[in-house]
This record gives structure tokens, C-alpha cells and sequence, in this order.
């Protein structure tokens, strides 16, 4: 049979990134433009700033996923590229870029879901996995537990009512002082504290078990932090991130595994910024094989926002059938499954 | 030699395909839509229309600001995705001087429409400049003032008080075109006090020809960069930028001391290309975060 390859091309955050995957699971290069310092100079992603490194690395980083992938364009059998959720901005750049290449390369186009790249990341390193399975996405921007019935196929079953998981851990460790991005500095400081030494609120939805909520636990440690600081207590900054973290963990551990268990899923993945956090990774691990649940995760460098995902989730939306016209436009609120 | 034009820096989309001296096509829309639906659709047909292929142009030239920061990069991204597949070279154009060109042939104030002002005793040997002027908002206008196409000062962002009074001190006379016109229209009919005139409906807005037509000079005189060179000029920084120079440092770690260090000469290296290889030899399976991701 035939080599597939698809470009994907990815910019809905703050990294450019261009990479090669043949026949869906094997990744040829993986490039990404990190703008990570830039951003941190600002305490976040500033999206006038990140739009204009894209448009300015574009080029730079597909050329360069060709290269590494040591092929031509007359190899690539189709152009994948993330139009939502993301930044208007940010994502624009890619999908003109990506437009213009198919069009002028006569290459089928093939519009992708940012999260449902992030789900496909777990088929690069598992070539067993298959549909169905159910998914916890956790990121800077997204919360969502889902089903993946079928490539490309998914339901939603839980997510965050108010702040993503990710944008929690950004806001405690701003209120800490441990900066941008929030998420590895937690991590980090919490592997020296106790996660029970402050009991904050594991937040809870009253109508749908499988929804999140994480303002409350959010709140609660801004709360804690306000009341140590007007009392001049010092605060213990490790066990204040372990025990943060082990709420927003119990959150979405308890809702994961009771999924698969409810619905007798023998195979839990993760997917997102987020789940490349060791104590949540650690802990779904555990309770997996306590459950009989097979856990998988992509390496903390394909959790991070890449290509490799988009290519992977392109190649089944190509086989699918899906194709997008020169019309595409970028989706800033695109939900999942939705076209 | 085969040169399209693009330009999406204001409201309309515009692309131009231009052989020589003849404009074989050119396509324009206002209508409302985003460039991101409108602009590449009207690439296409033009391609088919004139029956010619991306891989049979000499140069991409585009307008690269100043102008809307979100259309100008649209613009760019279609440009550089065209260029990338065959190499082809990209040309920068001033938005500003591809709006100049659109009235380039208006040297007499005859061919000027809307003439107005009291001390019309104007002579041929009055000079005409021409002032494209496009809307900043907070009451500015990026503009430039032209004289026989050629750029006379810089390109800025200004005031239109200020604009209007720089105008009346320099004399002469001075042709207003650009999608500010509408808004300062009354504003400069109010107080300049030099001879003046607006460019009609046809010229007033960006258009591919014009930018196609400049591309052609520049090809000519070898003035093309690569896809990956290619720059926008924005004049106005990001607004967190200027808030950040403002107001100096935020409770927030700061990890580079120097913002224009980072920006001027390290800003490759911050924001350099790498190939993050996956499975096995790519020490990436420890369950960590490359450091710089």
C-alpha cells in the first residue's frame, strides 16, 4: 500500500508548529517555535504578540519539517491544519498559510480541532490504541471528558463550567509568585509538599456528575492566601501547591475513572498541556491499574501544543473523507465535533 | 513577467495579476467578509480566469503595512504559502505608497475631483502631495506624504490635528486619499488653509494593482526577499508592549532584563525552529518537558 503523508500545521497558541506523519502514527519531524519566553515576560500569552511571531516563523518551520522529514511537497498527500478553538489571530496565520499551500500545490485540505489533536496524540505512541476509548483533555483552555467512539467521532460527557483546569494552575501560581506558565511550576514546587496539608474544595456540579468546576478550588486557595497574608502568616508554598494540586486532581481523576467504570471503558487516555503534569499522570496511572484500565498518555513533549497531533488527527479525517475549501476560516470558539 | 499583487490591509481584499505593464486581472471585494474567506477564493479565480498557475509568477508582491494588523498578516500568510511550495520571491510594498500609486497620474489639479478651500490660486509649478491616510483610530492616521510616488519624510502614525497642521505650513497643494478620508473629511475641509482635493471613489481604497505594479518596479530593480525574510511593517507596537515600556516592570518575573535585546538580536534564537523527535533515542520519553517548551 501507498505511503500516506500529511503536513499538519499548527499556531492557535503561542507555538508555530510544522511537522510530517506517515500513514498516521509515525511522526517524520516534529517542529515547534516555542514562544514560551517571550510570553513569560509578560506573564501570559499576549495575542497581538503571538500572531506576529507566527506570521514571522511560518515559513521558517514548515521549510524545516520538510526537510527533517526528508521529503518534497510532491510526497505530501494532504495539508492539515488546526482552525479552532485558539486565538483569532493566531490561528489565521496558519490557515491562510495552509490554504494557500494546498491551493497552490493542489493538495486536498483538511481543516482540524485543536483538542481533537490532542487526543490523536495518544495514537502516535501507542499503536495498538483504537477507538473506542474515553479521553480526559486537560488544558490551558480546556477542560472536557469525552468519549472517542470513532476516529473523529466524539462525545462530550463532562466539561468545566467555569475556568479550565490549566488557567487554575496559571492563577494560583501568579498568586504565589512562581509566574508563567503555571502549570511545570506547581508541578514542581509540589513534589517537596504535602498534599493534605490544606483541605480545599474538590468542586463539584449539581446536574451532571461529569462536569468540572474549578473557580471554587481556585478561589478557595486566592482565599487562603488573602487571609495568611492579612495575618502575616508566612505561606508554605510547596504544601499549598501539593494540596491545590490534589484537589484539581481528585477532581479529574474521580470523574475519569468513574466513566470507564460506569460505562465499562477498559481503555482511559489523556490529552492537553496539562496532562503532562506528574502527580495527575501519576495518580490515573494508580487508580487505572487498581480498575483494570488500560492508561495512556502521550511523552510530556506531545502533550505540549504541536503538529504531530494535527497530522495524526488529518490523516483519519483524511481517510474519512473530509476535505475544507479555500473559504476555511479560523474558529476561535470551534467546539468539539463541531464542523 | 508575472507578478500578483495582494492586499488586505484595510477593509477590502483586493489581488491583481499583472503581466508587465498590463493588468490582466484584478478583483476587489468590501463586502463584509473576512479576508480569511474572501482574499484566496479570488486568487483562485483569477488563476483560472486568466489561465495561468502560481508556479508561472516571477514575484508575489503584498502590502506590508502599515494597515490593519490581523489583515495585513492574512495577506502575508496567503503570500508566504503561495511563495513556499516554488520558491517564489516575495516583494514588500508600502500600504501607504501602493495607495499613492492609485492617483499617481493626478499631477493636475484639474483631474482632482472635490477641489475646495478658499485660496485656489494654484499654478502648475505648485507641487502636489499626495497624502494617503489610513484610519490608526484614537483620532491618528498612519499616512506618509508622497511626492511623484517617491516618500517625502516617514511613514508614521499621527494625529490628524497635528497632520493638518503640518500640511498648512508646507504649502503647495495636497491630494487626500485612504478609508480615513471618510472619517476626517469634514475635520480637514474645516481647517486646512492650503489647496486640497479628495480622491474619488474609485482610487480611495487599497488596491492589488497598484501593489502588483510597484512589485513590478522592484522586481525589476531586484528588490525581492525570500518567503522566510518577508516582514510586515506595523508601525504601533503590541499595546502590551507599550503598556510594558510604560509602565516599566509588573509584579510579574521578569527573565530577560532587556526587552529590545530580546527583540532586536536574540529574538531568533528565543524563538528558533526545532525538531522534537518522538519514540525511541529521542530522550524525550522521561517524563519531562523539553526546557524550552
Amino acid at each position: 500500500m501507498k505511503d500516506i503523508n500529511i503536513l499538519g500545521i499548527e499556531s492557535s497558541c503561542d507555538e508555530t508548529a510544522a511537522a510530517v506523519i506517515r500513514n498516521g502514527r509515525e511522526v517524520r519531524s516534529n517542529i515547534i517555535s516555542s514562544q514560551i519566553a517571550i510570553h513569560t515576560e509578560y506573564g501570559g500569552v499576549v495575542p497581538e504578540i503571538a500572531s506576529r511571531k507566527h506570521i514571522e516563523k511560518i515559513d521558517d518551520v514548515i521549510s524545516l519539517a520538510m526537510k527533517e522529514a526528508d521529503c518534497t511537497f510532491d510526497d505530501i498527500d494532504a495539508i492539515a491544519v488546526t482552525y479552532g478553538p485558539g486565538l483569532v489571530g493566531a490561528l489565521l496565520v496558519g490557515v491562510a498559510e495552509a490554504k494557500a499551500l494546498s491551493f497552490a500545490l493542489n493538495k486536498p485540505l483538511v481543516g482540524i480541532h485543536h483538542i481533537e489533536g490532542h487526543i490523536s496524540a495518544n495514537y502516535i505512541e501507542n499503536k495498538d490504541l483504537e477507538p473506542p476509548f474515553a479521553c480526559l483533555i486537560v488544558s490551558g483552555g480546556h477542560t472536557h471528558l469525552v468519549v472517542v467512539e470513532d476516529y473523529g467521532k466524539y462525545e462530550i460527557v463532562g466539561r468545566s463550567r467555569d475556568d479550565a483546569a490549566g488557567e487554575a494552575f496559571d492563577k494560583v501560581a501568579r498568586a504565589v509568585g512562581l509566574g508563567y506558565p503555571g502549570g511545570p511550576k506547581i508541578d514542581k514546587a509540589a513534589r517537596n509538599g504535602d498534599p493534605h496539608a490544606i483541605d480545599f474544595p474538590r468542586g463539584t456540579v449539581a446536574d451532571n456528575p461529569y462536569d468540572f468546576s474549578f473557580s471554587g478550588i481556585k478561589s478557595a486557595v486566592l482565599n487562603y492566601i488573602n487571609k495568611a497574608k492579612m495575618k502575616k502568616e508566612t505561606i508554605n508554598v510547596p504544601d499549598l501547591c501539593a494540596s491545590f494540586q490534589e484537589a484539581v486532581t481528585d477532581s479529574l481523576v474521580s470523574r475519569a475513572i468513574g466513566l470507564c467504570k460506569e460505562r465499562g471503558y477498559k481503555k482511559l487516555a489523556i490529552a492537553g498541556g496539562v496532562a503532562s503534569n506528574s502527580h495527575i499522570r501519576s495518580r490515573l496511572e494508580s487508580e487505572c491499574a487498581e480498575n483494570g484500565i488500560s492508561f495512556y498518555r502521550p511523552s510530556p513533549v506531545l502533550c505540549t501544543d504541536n503538529a504531530a497531533m494535527i497530522g495524526c488527527a488529518g490523516y483519519y479525517e483524511y481517510l474519512n473523507g473530509r476535505r475544507d475549501g479555500l473559504d476555511l476560516n479560523a474558529c476561535p470558539g470551534l467546539k468539539l465535533g463541531e464542523r | 513577467m508575472l507578478v500578483l499583487g495582494i492586499d488586505s490591509s484595510g477593509h477590502t481584499a483586493s489581488c491583481a495579476l499583472i503581466e508587465d505593464n498590463l493588468v490582466l486581472s484584478e478583483y476587489s471585494a468590501n463586502i463584509g467578509l473576512t479576508h480569511s474567506q474572501t482574499l484566496l477564493p479570488m486568487v483562485a479565480e483569477i488563476f483560472s480566469r486568466t489561465g495561468r498557475s502560481v508556479s508561472d509568477l516571477d514575484a508575489i508582491a503584498v502590502s506590508a503595512g502599515p494597515g490593519s494588523f490581523t489583515g495585513l498578516r492574512i495577506g502575508a500568510s496567503t503570500a508566504k504559502g503561495l511563495a513556499l511550495g516554488y520558491g517564489i520571491p516575495l516583494i514588500e510594498v508600502s500600504t501607504l505608497e501602493g495607495l499613492a500609486k492609485n492617483v499617481s497620474d493626478m499631477g493636475g489639479i484639474s483631474s482632482c475631483t472635490e477641489t475646495s478651500g478658499e485660496n485656489m490660486t494654484v499654478t502648475a509649478k505648485d507641487a502636489l502631495y499626495v497624502h494617503p491616510i489610513m484610519d490608526a483610530r484614537r483620532k491618528q492616521v498612519y499616512t506618509g506624504a508622497f511626492l511623484n510616488g517617491t516618500l517625502v519624510g516617514e511613514e508614521e502614525a499621527i494625529g490628524i490635528d497635528e497632520l493638518a497642521g503640518n500640511i498648512n505650513k508646507t504649502g503647495g497643494r495636497h491630494l487626500f486619499l485612504g478609508d480615513a478620508v471618510p472619517v476626517y473629511r469634514e475635520y480637514l475641509m474645516e481647517h486646512l488653509t492650503v489647496a486640497f482635493s479628495f480622491a474619488s471613489p474609485q482610487n480611495l481604497l487599497q488596491r492589488a494593482s497598484s501593489v502588483a505594479l510597484i512589485g513590478m518596479e522592484k522586481l525589476k530593480a531586484g528588490e525581492t526577499v525570500s518567503s522566510k525574510d518577508f516582514r510586515l511593517s506595523y508601525i504601533r507596537k503590541p499595546q502590551a508592549e507599550r503598556e510594558k515600556e510604560a509602565s516599566g516592570l509588573r509584579e510579574f518575573d521578569i527573565t530577560h532584563d532587556d526587552p529590545n535585546k530580546l527583540k532586536k538580536s536574540s529574538t531568533e534564537d528565543v524563538l528558533a525552529a526545532r525538531n522534537y523527535k518522538i519514540g525511541e533515542g529521542s530522550g524525550y520519553e522521561d517524563e519531562s518537558i523539553p526546557e524550552n517548551l
